[in-house]
């Protein structure tokens, strides 16, 4: 029972996730390859402030946030102001940045990372039991999946396909296009910041390679599987990609193969996905009944 | 005076000068024409009053104000739309969608007002929106994605979507191209309908029945230059533009 409502605490978490990158891949349509990295962000500001200026949780946010705020601003700014995509190469870039200070800074912990974060406290009560951090995990998920859904229902998030149909066509009916793509880019990163966050405390141990390359491209990979461009996609794509492969721990395989299944059963899944259902499960358009 | 004004505007491409000195005035609520042969600078003229390209040299000028150099967004949120030959409907989203995406309301919202209100438009952004579906006669196809509507039902969508804009001068680029006979008589209805609202238009046509039944005033281009302006009238006997471009009188 422990194990499983860890399990349901990590897809709380990855469910924000999914949801922010997809209103930057999958309505806005920018490929985008460091959403690890500022979930990496938050969970490193919040762990070194607890840990080292024995910060309150709940007192971490506000600056995540706005680390969140100031580093997507100034990538924004400076790649997505040029037409095309030559901001996939600058998400690439700051992956890297990003993981290399977390390696090498005197402040990071290096390759070990933080062991030993302490669990979340609000207002004086502290989430220690599996259970309540679960709770938490919830509360945090419906809040972002609530704002998420509705901004992208709104006209905003309809002005943010019509960028990602066509560029021209929105800003020749007034759109400052740069404006949208720099505004999407700073909400679905300083999302993704506070998930990192969750996720330290909860968790209570990071390390740089948790917030890796691979990482971005699978929760790209989870945005692609549930829907692109339908924010509900994320509750039916994250517990399948991330529960599902849980299941081979309690058949009887040793772990030297489970990990590698795991692995096998992603990259089947994706292109079983790419052949049969292009549009992930959840698709963007839905039928008239 | 005119509401509207191209001053000496130049735009040359490496070697290739697309626009010569081009001067033109027009006047508030008349239709005006843009025509010339392929490649004679029409559409670079639109994109150059409309911000999508810079001139070299020239002023834009609008209601007494200079836009030259603008951006797209600002010279639209002054007043000017425009619509392209191509189309660009946005496929994926519905008729409805697409109107919505051009109403001015739509980004003068902040986005603490569009978290709270979601989906929910309000009742005068959803009374714009129908009475855009019912000016161009969309009513059976608001709901259809713009991809799967016929090719004369998503010009006329992108005329519904440029009006939502809210601007007062329309640059319209081949409204009437690819349209059966019956499609064109509506379109230039539409066009006289729009100037008695109070709007003013600029097109860029071909078919030079339309352009003659349609047009107040017409300014001829040829490889950059204007060889002539005037009434369709005067316009139809000018030498240099039967030489140009029309081979008829």
């Amino acid at each position: 029972m422990e194990f499983v409502l860890f399990i349901l605490i990590i897809v709380n978490i990855y469910i924000v996730l999914t949801i922010s990158l997809n209103l930057i891949l999958g309505y806005t349509g920018m490929i985008s390859v460091c959403h690890a990295a500022f979930m990496g962000i938050g969970a490193y500001v919040t762990t070194i402030l607890m840990m080292n200026y024995q910060w309150s949780f709940l007192a971490t946010l506000p600056l995540v946030l706005l680390f969140a705020v100031a580093i997507s601003t100034l990538f924004g700014v400076a790649s997505l102001r040029v037409k095309g995509d030559h901001y996939i190469a600058v998400s690439f870039g700051i992956q890297f940045i990003v993981m290399s200070l977390m390696i090498n800074l005197a402040f990071t912990g290096g390759s070990n990372g933080f062991a030993g974060i302490p669990k979340p406290e609000i207002l004086g009560f502290r989430f220690q039991s599996n259970f309540s951090c679960f709770l938490l995990s919830l509360i945090f998920m419906l809040l972002c999946l609530w704002f998420t859904a509705r901004l992208a229902k709104s006209p905003f998030g309809l002005i943010l396909k019509a960028i990602r149909e066509d560029e021209m066509a929105a800003e020749a009916l007034g759109k400052n296009i740069v404006f949208y793509k720099v505004a999407v880019f700073i909400i679905g990163c300083s999302l993704a910041a506070l998930a990192g966050s969750f996720f330290a405390s909860i968790v209570s141990f990071i390390d740089p390679f948790t917030f890796s390359l691979e990482e971005s491209i699978f929760i790209s990979c989870l945005v692609i599987i549930g829907g692109s461009g339908n924010i509900q996609g994320a509750l039916v794509g994250v517990p399948l990609l991330i529960a599902f492969p849980e299941i081979l721990r309690f058949l009887n395989i040793p772990s030297t193969v489970a990990a590698p299944l795991r692995q096998i059963f992603y990259g089947l899944l994706i292109i079983f996905f790419m052949r049969f259902r292009p549009q992930g499960i959840l698709s963007e358009i839905r039928r008239k009944p | 005076m005119s509401i509207f004004a191209v001053e000496k505007v130049s735009k040359s491409f490496g070697g290739l000068k697309a626009i010569v000195d081009l001067s033109f005035g027009i006047e508030e609520k008349t239709i005006n024409s843009l025509i010339g042969p392929n490649g004679a600078g029409k559409t670079t003229a639109f994109s150059l009053i409309t911000g999508f390209l810079k001139p070299d040299a020239g002023k834009v000028l609008f209601r007494g104000k200079e836009i030259t150099g603008l951006p797209p967004y600002q010279i639209v949120n002054m007043g000017i739309v425009r619509t392209f030959q191509e189309v660009r409907a946005l496929n994926k989203l519905t008729v409805r969608e697409n109107i919505l995406v051009g109403l001015r309301e739509t980004h003068e919202q902040n986005l603490i007002q569009a978290t709270l209100r979601g989906k929910n438009l309000g009742s005068g952004m959803m009374k714009k929106i129908d009475k855009l579906i019912e000016f161009a006669g969309l009513e059976e196809v608001a709901e259809e994605l713009a991809e799967n509507i016929s090719y004369a039902e998503q010009k006329l969508m992108i005329l519904s979507r440029a009006l939502a804009t809210d601007a007062t001068l329309l640059l319209l680029d081949e409204p009437a191209s690819g349209l059966d006979q019956k499609s064109i008589l509506r379109m230039m209805d539409l066009l006289r309908q729009l100037v008695e609202d109070g709007k003013t238009v600029l097109i860029v046509e071909h078919n030079m029945d339309v352009v003659i039944h349609i047009s107040d005033y017409v300014v001829v281009l040829d490889f950059g230059h204007k060889i002539a302006a005037g009434t369709p009238d005067e316009i139809r006997c000018d030498q240099r533009v039967i030489q140009a471009y029309l081979g008829v009188c």
